[in-house]
């Protein structure tokens, strides 16, 4: 059950984007920025003057993540 | 805090009928000398420590300690060898900030695979009280009685 505490219900990230580098503006209601490595979206965001952009990685569409290192 | 999972649209299959593929992830800030980013985290009941990538680190003037390299391995047992080091971490959610100092483990980049930070036990979630409703798509986390850092409100 939500309540006033609970974060909005983020909008589902498409799967053009799938094993890429995102950035959201912080209300993460928008993806600002995509690139295929941290370094190129973070250099992104700061060239569309994003204030504290939330970055994410995109999991890939085809293969299923269960660890890190696999 | 409450958290709605992060939904991603993948391929349908057999487990994901519907294409839709849905993450505990929370807005994590990691805060170093330098600065600050804000990451996606997946929090990961099964990962012994708190990994975060090598650039942030680099981004936000983390520290890092040389001497204390560590190795981990996920399925699949390939080792990697990371480096640690300490930053400040913060939550936060509807006005509150939770924030503490914890030592982390730095990945490099590439080796992220398909979550760009993850909350494990060490660092994160041995101070939490955490619940997962995967039937709801939320997670929250509430500090437990010895978390090391502070509460903060708007």
């Amino acid at each position: 059950m939500a309540d006033e505490r609970t974060t909005e219900v983020p909008p589902a990230v498409p799967r053009d984007h799938a094993g890429k580098w995102i950035a959201w503006n912080k209300a993460q209601t928008k993806i600002v920025a995509v690139a295929d490595t941290l370094t190129q979206v973070r250099q992104a965001a700061r060239e569309a003057e994003e204030i504290d952009p939330v970055f994410a990685k995109v999991p890939r569409a085809d293969v299923r993540f269960v660890g890190v290192a696999a | 805090m409450k958290f709605r999972y992060r939904r991603y649209a993948i391929m349908p299959s057999l487990d994901f009928p519907d294409g839709a593929l849905y993450r505990p992830e929370v807005p994590l800030r990691v805060i170093g000398l330098d600065g600050s980013e804000i990451l996606s985290a997946l929090v990961d009941t099964g990962a012994d420590v708190t990994l975060l990538p090598r650039s942030t680190q680099n981004a936000i003037g983390g520290s890092i300690d040389e001497a204390a390299t560590s190795r981990i391995a996920g399925i699949g047992g390939r080792e990697i060898e990371v480096m640690s080091g300490d930053v400040t971490l913060a939550l936060e959610c509807a006005g509150e900030t939770l924030e503490w100092i914890a030592r982390v483990r730095f990945i490099p980049d590439e080796s992220s695979s398909d979550a760009g930070a993850i909350l494990g036990h060490a660092g994160c979630l041995q101070f939490f009280r955490a619940t997962f409703d995967g039937h709801a798509q939320d997670i929250e986390l509430l500090p437990a009685p010895d978390f090391p850092g502070s509460l903060k409100r708007e």
